[in-house]
Formats: structure tokens, sequence, C-alpha cells
């Protein structure tokens, strides 16, 4: 139990300690913040006055005092304040503290945006840019969470227990004393004791959870295998006592809760007969005196409101336990957002919230762009210790033809990735037209357009993904490049042709089509070099044919580096590389190649199935 | 607003657990009499000048019931924790039975992320909608009836007025029920679409870089989120603004009680104690009306999610249909077997609505362990027909005779058990090499499984794994290359030798040639003394088979040997002029 205390405290610090996250934004739109808070305190107050006031509006009228109804004058106005003023309180509480949450998130987004551009080229070198950046975006929900759920309504508890506190404290010190005690429990001890409790036990139904996602994940996507199995029972049974594992930790987790929510009920039981205890000795005395000239009341008439009064005040504690423990698991966001802005930036880039002003719309190609000579001198890069590429040192021509070849592994992507200066060389120059691949930064984008293996689309329209370079495209334009690749077809198939909405993440067009948007999208740009990241996986051979037809016709002009595996068309091409084993080990015209080189020959014949 | 999903009512022992709820909440009315009753006598008594050491009996009674309400709400609450616990099983083994029956079809369908997130968030939410909304309910029509009683028993025209108040709120709130729901619906998309958005340009992100936008789109990451913002904001006002007035009503009714029990205290036509127990009872019978509307919203989630779980299981009936048993004893399929295909069609309609991939009168036979090629361009209906073979599809007509008896489909447990299918992206599961290569066969023993590692030459990759056999693979994990991943299928094949069929689907299609022309030796291993249907369009492997089946528009338009039929002019002729990327494109 200590054990599980200390550590838990310690986590909850250690998380907290170096955070940037979730801290620096209570500085943010501070005034919002305050009233909103505010609104939430004086509702609470309200809650807890109108039955207050209630309670002492009936005593008096049981006195039956002899000026009749004007005597209930003034309590019945705080009554009707406090009756109508509540809901209205409550009500610009949720919308102000809304407006502030949403304001937050729209921030947060914003510099979650900014740090993933600014290490891309680390995100895709990792390979799980998709699942981690998921994650990323869900925590920025966890955290208006946390803020809506855990931290205002701790405030304004605690806020509630000092206000009390206080007020009985200066009508007497003892039943001051006991409520900062009584209070105190159900705003610091048991919320503590349940995050010491139910958070390990939160932490492991989430991770048996997150498991039971990634298996269950898993072999959905595997089905097939399973309905050859024949083992079907088998996987039914594993998913069924990971559930069962997952409800026994919430059971006990629940049971705790139902636990302490019994033993802080029953403390309130006895907190509401102390209160009565105390207001009648209190009152009691003070009633032996004689009544001031003009008092209509006797003291006794407050021992209703206090005992009364309480019972709202029960709204603002029970739920802070388990808010509490809610808040813990969301922990594992804070850190995970913290521990972002510590991934090795591999290209060190000035990049922030300031920089956001002045965000660079792309300019038109200048003359100097026009030059896309490309030069590597020997070009090395490792990644983790590893040699990826090994002294490489390759001129390309102005619109050159070039087939870079290899097997998979071979650094074909790391020497793209270089080329457009994502990557920086661990030594050796790359210069296109005269100056540092590295040094060009977003410029770049105007030099070399890039078509990979899969094409991302955006969730918007056809347009709109094809705008994405340069929003000054227009419709005629935008219409024309789809017709030089060869998709005129398919935009007269289109319901709302170029304003179609693409599906997410565009699985609605074919993999030929994704591959000719994204050439039209390249064709959009004028950009002299185009790099193929292996564009042709999962194609089949008339397709990719076809395809890698339109590309050699609306890029005749420009320089063209295709990434590839397969030998089929490479006769189209000036020249061929292959690299392997981090180094170039075959450069030649096809034709050369394929009269020289027997290796070159026998691959040759074998991809045209002449074996 | 319906209070309750009728589908809930259809869970067993839903209605008992409804009862013994209503039950519940009676007597926790009663408790409520008690304790307010107790506490007023107390008051009252000390008001009128009484020692408060001589109430211990009003104070305890007050106590005791107080305690009673603890521990109906403790036992409610595990009672509900059971319930929605045993429903929850039964829907997630339902579900995962009903989706690993329906197999493929039923992942094509819905999508794979949205079964998981149906069978792991989906059914959580259900519990917990079970768990919340049931006492409510029960609570909406116990609570306030009850309640009723006790007011006009102590007073009655404070019951009058709460009895007058109840049916505003409650037709209000059904009023609003409607409007807030469809709020809340409309804000659930507009969240979601935001969401999407936002994940979306992560996703994203290395494109946007490509065209040098991605330092720009941070102002439209933010634009869309301020955008988003007034939009939530407008919604929740009108949610809040209901809340609003059924909070307005709650508190004018309590004020207004107060007020006439002021007065009539004034005339002396009540006496304090039940004017004070009135007081404490009224928020208690509101309260449960309150309680049902917040929840209710929170509640909306879990709602939707049972609809979704019962579109999942009642998607289709159709549980792994059977082999006639005279056929299914003919398994394993030996030297001896035969199988004909006699005027098949089968067609397939994508989510479009447009007919896809359509087989039209194939006829044709395989004989005790022949290796057939099928070939043709794409479209022609190659792997349409691989995996009716391989027994994912049922044809829409003709018939299949197995050994000279008719089954209507191979879309049964029976004949996938002996079939091995190798498909272009072969699935490799997140688990240890290993148990990936025992798949099919849990019990092989480590000499067999040393054997299909030697045939399928994975002994270059076992070195290279940090674990060997042990290491774990799969998603998330070091990557495997195509080649790899094909020699792990082949080696899971090999390993099940009950599987004397095997069905290629493309499998050499996404590789480089030089990896295939490594994995050629590997598969002629596996294919050894098996009935073999290989679906590719690299022609090369057609030396290597008995017969070739040329599909085009979707029938068999020549059929015979490779070298019979490079011998004439005909559609095969045609075919490899094509897939050499010839002129004819």
């Amino acid at each position: 139990m200590t054990q599980s205390f200390s550590s838990t405290i310690k986590r909850a610090r250690q998380a907290l300690a170096r955070d940037r996250w979730v801290k620096p934004y209570f500085k943010l739109y501070r005034k919002a913040l305050i009233v909103s808070l505010l609104l939430g305190i004086i509702a609470m107050v309200f809650a807890s006055a109108l039955m207050f006031t209630s309670g002492y509006l009936i005593s008096l009228s049981a006195e039956r005092p002899e000026i009749g109804v004007w005597a209930l004058f003034i309590p019945l106005a705080f009554v009707q304040i406090f009756g109508i003023g509540k809901p209205f309180l409550s009500f610009f509480e949720r919308l102000e503290s809304h407006d502030w949450i949403l304001h937050m998130t729209s921030k947060l987004r914003l510099r979650l945006y900014l740090s993933v551009e600014k290490n891309a080229a680390f995100w895709s070198l990792t390979k799980r840019l998709g699942d981690t950046l998921g994650l990323l975006s869900e925590d920025t929900d966890h955290l208006q969470n946390l803020y809506l759920r855990t931290i205002f309504p701790t405030i304004i508890a605690t806020a509630i227990w000092f206000i009390v506190t206080i007020a009985l404290g200066i009508i007497s010190p003892l039943i001051g004393l006991g409520t900062f005690i009584i209070v105190g429990i159900y705003t610091i001890a048991l919320p503590i004791l349940s995050v010491c409790v139910n958070g390990a036990r939160q932490q492991r139904i989430k991770s048996h959870t997150n498991e039971l996602y990634a298996d269950v994940y898993d072999n959905v996507l595997g089905i097939a295998d399973w309905t050859f199995s024949g083992r079907k029972d088998e996987f039914t049974r594993r998913v069924m006592d990971a559930h069962e594992a997952i409800h026994r930790e919430a059971h006990t987790m629940h049971a705790f809760s139902r636990k302490r929510d019994f033993a802080g009920q029953t403390l309130f039981a006895f907190f509401v007969i102390g209160m009565c205890v105390w207001a009648s000795y209190h009152f009691a005395s003070i009633a032996q005196a004689p009544a001031a000239i003009g008092v209509l009341d006797r003291p006794a008439d407050w021992i209703a409101a206090f005992v009364l009064g309480l019972f709202p005040l029960l709204e603002a504690f029970v739920p802070l336990s388990d808010a509490a423990t809610q808040g813990f698991s969301h922990i594992d966001s804070i850190k995970r957002l913290n521990a972002l802005e510590s991934v090795p930036a591999i290209l060190d880039e000035p990049s922030g919230v300031t920089q956001l002003t002045t965000a660079v719309q792309p300019e038109k190609t200048s003359n100097a762009a026009k030059d896309a000579r490309i030069e590597l001198k020997d070009v090395s890069f490792s990644y983790e210790g590893k040699p990826v590429l090994d002294s490489i040192t390759l001129s390309i021509e102005p619109s050159e033809k070039l087939a870079i070849l290899g097997p998979s592994g071979a650094g074909k992507s790391t020497l793209a990735s270089l080329l457009r200066g994502d990557l920086v060389p661990t030594s050796g120059d790359i210069t296109i037209g005269r100056e540092n691949s590295a040094a060009l930064a977003d410029d770049i984008a105007n030099r070399i357009g890039i078509i990979q293996q899969e094409t991302y689309l955006f969730n918007a329209t056809l347009l709109g993904n094809l705008r994405l370079g340069d929003s000054s495209i227009t419709r005629e334009q935008a219409q024309e490049a789809l017709i030089a690749v060869g998709l005129e077809g398919l935009l007269n198939r289109l319901p709302k042709g170029l304003d179609t909405m693409v599906d997410e993440a565009g699985w609605r067009f074919s993999g030929g089509e994704r591959h000719r948007i994204a050439i039209a999208r390249v064709l959009l740009r004028q950009t002299p070099i185009i790099i193929l990241d292996e564009p042709m996986v999962g194609l089949d051979p008339q397709t990719e044919h076809d395809l890698l037809s339109t590309i050699l016709e609306v890029f005749a002009n420009r320089t063209v580096i295709m990434i590839t595996h397969h030998l089929l068309d490479i006769d189209r091409f000036d020249r061929v590389i292959f690299i392997e084993q981090s180094a170039i080990a075959l450069e030649g015209t096809p034709a050369n190649l394929a009269q020289m080189n027997d290796r070159f020959r026998k691959l040759l014949a074998f991809d045209q199935g002449v074996s | 607003m319906q209070l309750l999903d009728k589908q809930i009512l259809g869970f067993a022992g839903s209605k008992r657990v409804l009862a013994l709820l209503i039950a519940s909440g009676i007597l926790d009315a009663a408790a409520i009499s008690g304790q307010a009753v107790g506490l007023a006598f107390a008051i009252s008594n000390v008001w009128y000048g009484a020692q408060i050491a001589d109430q211990w009996l009003y104070l305890a009674i007050f106590l005791v019931c107080y305690i009673v309400r603890q521990i109906i709400a403790t036992a409610r609450s595990s009672a509900m924790e059971r319930f929605s616990q045993r429903i929850g099983t039964d829907l997630r083994r339902g579900l995962t039975e009903h989706a690993f029956n329906q197999g493929q079809a039923f992942v094509s369908r819905f999508g794979s992320g949205a079964i998981t997130t149906t069978l792991i968030e989906g059914v959580s939410q259900v519990e917990n909608y079970l768990w919340l909304i049931l006492p409510k309910v029960a609570d909406l029509f116990a609570i306030p009836i009850a309640l009723a009683v006790t007011l006009f028993l102590l007073d009655w025209i404070s019951g009058v007025i709460a009895l007058v108040m109840l049916p505003f709120i409650m037709l209000y709130m059904r009023f609003l029920g409607l409007n807030a729901k469809m709020a809340a619906e409309a804000q659930h998309d507009r969240y979601e679409q935001m969401a999407n958005h936002f994940s979306d340009t992560l996703r994203g992100i290395s494109t946007l870089k490509f065209f040098g936008v991605s330092k720009a789109y941070a102002e439209k990451v933010y634009d869309i989120s301020e955008r988003f913002r007034n939009a939530t904001i407008k919604t929740i006002k009108v949610a809040t603004l209901s809340s609003l007035v059924i909070d307005l009503f709650r508190t004018f009714a309590l004020a207004a009680i107060a007020i006439m029990l002021g007065f009539r205290l004034m005339d002396g036509s009540i006496a304090l104690m039940p004017a004070l127990a009135v007081l404490i009872i009224v928020p208690e019978f509101f309260g449960a009306v309150r309680r049902f509307s917040t929840d209710f919203h929170a509640s909306l989630d879990g709602k939707n999610q049972l609809a979704t779980i019962m579109a999942m299981l009642n998607s289709s009936s159709d549980n792994a249909p059977k082999l006639p048993k005279q056929a299914a004893e003919t398994l394993p399929w030996h030297a001896n077997n035969q199988l004909e295909l006699c005027g098949i069609g089968l067609s397939h309609i994508e989510e479009d609505g447009v007919l896809h991939h359509v087989l039209t009168n194939v006829n044709a036979g395989a004989h005790g362990f022949a290796h057939i090629g099928i070939v043709g361009m794409s479209g022609a209906g190659k792997s349409m027909l691989a995996q009716m073979l391989a027994g994912f599809s049922n044809p829409e007509c003709g018939s299949i005779k197995l050994n000279g008896r008719d089954v209507s489909t191979l879309h049964a447990d029976e004949w996938c058990k002996h079939v091995a299918f190798i498909p272009q992206n072969p699935y490799i599961f997140h688990a240890s090499l290993a148990d990936n290569l025992r798949f099919y066969a849990p019990n092989a023993s480590d000499e067999a499984l040393a054997r299909a590692i030697e045939a399928m030459q994975l002994g270059e990759l076992i070195d290279e794994l940090p674990c060997g056999l042990d290491t774990v693979i799969g998603q998330g994990e070091r990557p495997l290359s195509g080649g790899q991943a094909q020699r792990i299928a082949l080696a899971r094949a090999f390993l099940d030798e009950s599987r004397t069929i095997v069905v290629f689907d493309e499998p050499t299609a996404h590789l480089d040639i030089e990896t295939e022309y490594a994995l050629k030796q590997p598969m002629l291993n596996l294919m050894q003394g098996k009935l073999v249907f290989f679906a590719t369009h690299r022609l090369h492997w057609m030396a290597d088979m008995d017969e070739v089946w040329v599909l085009d528009g979707g029938t068999i338009a020549e059929c015979g040997t490779h070298d019979e039929l490079l011998a004439h002019e005909g559609a095969y002729r045609k075919l490899t002029a094509q897939l050499r990327g010839g002129e004819c494109a």
C-alpha cells in the first residue's frame, strides 16, 4: 500500500515535473479560465445557499412574526435569487469552460502539428507513422478531458472547501476545524487513496484493452488464415480469456469504488448529524440572550439552514475520486506528448508557433530552380550506426531518365530522401543546380516532385488534392492535368467531377488511378526533377506499362529518377544503375547492359517470361 | 425520446433486473422519506426548545435510513455490474464467433478497423450504457411516484405542486430529448470530421512536405480547429439551454414549495416538522429526473454501438456450410480424386454498386496432383476463380462435382481444412516466427519444422533475426521483405501435410524479379505431390504446369499445356505478347 502510494505519486510527479503540454496552458486565455472557474464556484455556493435560505425561511415563518409577510421579504428574495441564479450560472459556466478548453485544443493541435512537421523525416524513417500519429491526435482529446473532468472540478471543489471552512470558522472555530477536516477527506484524502488503489488497476485495464485491441486487429486482418486453419474456436477462447481478465480487474476496481463511496456517504451522514448537534448547541445558547430591538427571528431559526445547506455540497465532492482516477490514467498521454519534443531532430530547422505567421507560400519557380543538374560526391549515410549508403558518386543530367534498381533494403529510398534534403548525408555532398540540397530547405519542393509507392490522398475534394502545392491552380489547369495523365474517363465518371470528395485515405480509387492522380499533382508543379519511388508496386503489368508511358510522355522535358525493382520497359530509360549492399554495383544504358552484362540479361529474360 | 432500447428487453434476464431495480427504487424512496422525517423531527423539536441530546432516536432514524440507502446503492451497483458484464460477455463471444465463421466476406463488408473497434470499444460502451441507463430508467418512475405518496402524507399542497411540475418537466424533456439528441449527433459527426481531418493531416505530413506546404498547413489546422470550436459552442448552447430550462423548473418548484410552506407556516396551517421534511424530499423528487437526463446524453454512444453490434450479428445467418458427407469423406485430396466445374458463374458487387470481375460459364476439370496455371489479363477473373477454388465464395450458378458427387460449394470447413492458400500479400501474425510457421499445424514436431525451413530456404532469415525462431514478427515489429513473408507463408503451408491442395493467387506479383527467381525452387518444392492451382500473370511459371487455363473475359478461352498453347495462334500467344509490354497496349 505505502509502496503503491509512493510509486503512484512518483509517477505523477515525474510526468508533471517537466511537463510543457498541460501547465503552460493555464496562462493562456487566463481571463476566460478564471471566469469559468468563478462561475463554477458561485454556482455551487448558490446551490447550497438555496437550501440554506429555504431552511431559514420556513423556520422563520414558523415563528409567525407579528408583522406578517413583510418579515419574510428578505429571505424570500434570496430564495428567488439563488433559485433562479443557480441554473443560469451553471449554464454560463459550461459555455465558458468549453470555450476555453476548445481554444486550448486548437493551440494544442497546432503545436502538435508543428512538432510533427519539424521531424517529418524522422517519422517516415521509423515506419510507425500512422499508429503513433493516430495516438498523438487522440492524446489531445485526452488532455481536453483531463481539464474538463478532473482539473476543473477539483479546483472548484477545493475553493468550496476553503469557502465553507472559512465561513463556518468565523461563526465558530470548532465547526470550522471539523468542516476543514471532513471536507478535506473528500477533497484530498479519498481522491489520493483512489488513485493509489485504483490508478494501477485502471492502467492495467487500459493496457489489457490495448493488447486485446492489437491482438484482435492483427487476427481480423489475418482472418482468411483462421478460416483455413480450422482453429477458429481457439481464437474465440483467446479473446474471451482476455475479456474475462479485463472484467476481473474492473470488478476489483469497482468493488473498491463502492466501498469508498459507502464510507464517504456514511461519513456524510455523521457530518449532517454533527452539524445538527453543533447548530443546536450553538444557536440554543445564543437564544438565552435577550433579542435585540427590531430583530424578529430567534437564533434557533438558523439550525435548519445550516443542516439543509450541507446537502447540495455533496454533489461537488463525491465525483472527485473517480475523476482523479480517470485523470491519472491520462498521464501516459502527457508523457507521450512531452516525449515528442525530444525526438532527435535529424534536420535542425527552427520552427515554432511564432513561425506560423510567416509560413511560406510556395514561390513560383525561380530561374535558379531550372538548373536541374544533380551531383552526388562521395555520399555516405548511416542510420543507427549501420551504413545504408556508402560513398555514392553520381551525376544526373537535366531531363535524363534514370532507373535505380536493386533489392529492397539496399538504400534506394534513402537515396531519394537524401536528394530531397530530408536526410543529411553522414559525409559527402549533394548539390542540385550547384546548391546544397539540405540547404534548400522548403524550396526543395520547387525543384523536386515525388511520387511515392503509396499515394496519400487527403480527405478533401479531388480538386483540393490537386491544388495541394499551389492554391492558384485553376479548375481548367487541374482538368488538363487529369486529361494528360489519362484520367479523362474517371473525371467524367465521378458524380461531382473535380468536386468529388476523395474517401478517407483515398480508397475510392484503384491503385492505378491513385498513381495517376499523384502524377497529375506533380505535373501541376513545375518542378524540373521528378522522383518516382517504386510507383508500380501492386499494379498488374498492363497498368504498369500504361502508367510508365504516361510518365515518360508528360515528363519528357524533366529529369525522371525512377526507383524500381521491375525490369519491365527498362529499355525506355537512358541509364540504369543497380544499388546493392549500399553501393552502385552496375551502371550503363539498358542496351549496353543487356549486351555486356550476363546477370542483367538473365534477369531480363526471367522477367519477360522466356526462361 | 425513447426511454429504453427495445433490444435491451430482449436480453436474457433484463426484465427481472428491471423489476428488481424498480422494487429497490421504491425501497430507496421509503428510506429517503424516513431520513427526511427523522432529521425534520430532530430539528423541529430543538427549534421548539427541546434538547438535542434527547433527539437521539430521530437522529438514529436519519442515520439508519441514510445507510440503508447506501446499502441499496451498493447492491444495485454490483448487480448492475454483473448483469452488464454478462451481456458484454455474450455479445463479445457472439460477435467474435460470428466474424470468424463468416471470415473474409464479413471483414470486406464491415472493414477490419470497424470490426475491431466494435468488438472492443463497442462492447464496453454497451456495458456502460446498460449499467448507467437501466437504474436511471427504473428510478425515473419509482422514485417520483413513491416520494409523491410521502409528500401527500406530509403536506398535500406541496405534493400537488411537485406532481404538477413533473409532467411539465417530462414533456419538456421529451421535446428537448429529441432536440438534444439531434444536436448531440450533429456535434458527434462534426467532431468525427474534425478529428479525422487532424489525423488525416498528420498522416499525410510527408506529402505536404514534398509539396513544400507543410508549414502553411499549420494555419489551416488551427483554422479548422477554431471553426470547430465555434460550431461546438453553438451546439453546446442548445444542449445547455435545455438543461437550464429543466434546472429552472426544478428550482422554481423548490422555491415555490418553500414559499408556499412559508405562508402556511405563518398562518399556522402546517407545522415545522412536515415543512422541513418536504424541503428535504423535494430535491430528491426531481433528482431522479435530472440524473436521467444527464446520463441520457452520456449513454448515446452506447446506444449507437448496440445498434452497430446488432447489425453485425444479424448480417448473415449463413454459418459455415457443409459438404455432403460422402464427398467430405473422400478428402484429403489424393492422386485419384477428381474435381469438375460445370458452367460456373460468379459476380462480385463492389461498394459503389458496380458489378465487377464476373466469371461466366467456366467449365474445367482437375485430376489427381495436377499443376494447373490460371492466366489472363487483369480483370479476366484469375483471382476470382482461384479464390472460389480455395473456398472463399459460393458460385452463383453451375455445379461443382467432387469425385462425381455434386457439392454446391467449396465454401466449407471440410474443404478449407485441406487447402493451402498463398495470396499476393500473405498475412504475418504478430507472434513468434515459430508460431507463425505452425499456424496450420500447431502440433508439428521440431523435425518437421526444420524440414519446412530447409525446403523454403528460411535459414537465412532465421540467422538474421535476433532470437531466431522465437523472434516476434508481424505488425509493428521489424519489417519483413515481401520475399521473406512469402517464404513464411510457403513454409506454413508445407508444414501441414494434410493440405494437399495448394492455391496460389498472384504470389509473386509484388516481388522484384530477383526475389521471385530465388523463390522459384521453394515454391516448386511445395507443389510436389499436390493439386495446384496457380493464378498469375508471370508466364515463366507456365513451363512448370501440367495444364494452363487461359481466362479471357471471365471464361476459359483456351486450355492445354504451355507448349501446346504456344504452338498455335490463340489467346495464350496473344497474352504472351501483351504481358511482355508489347505495342499492343
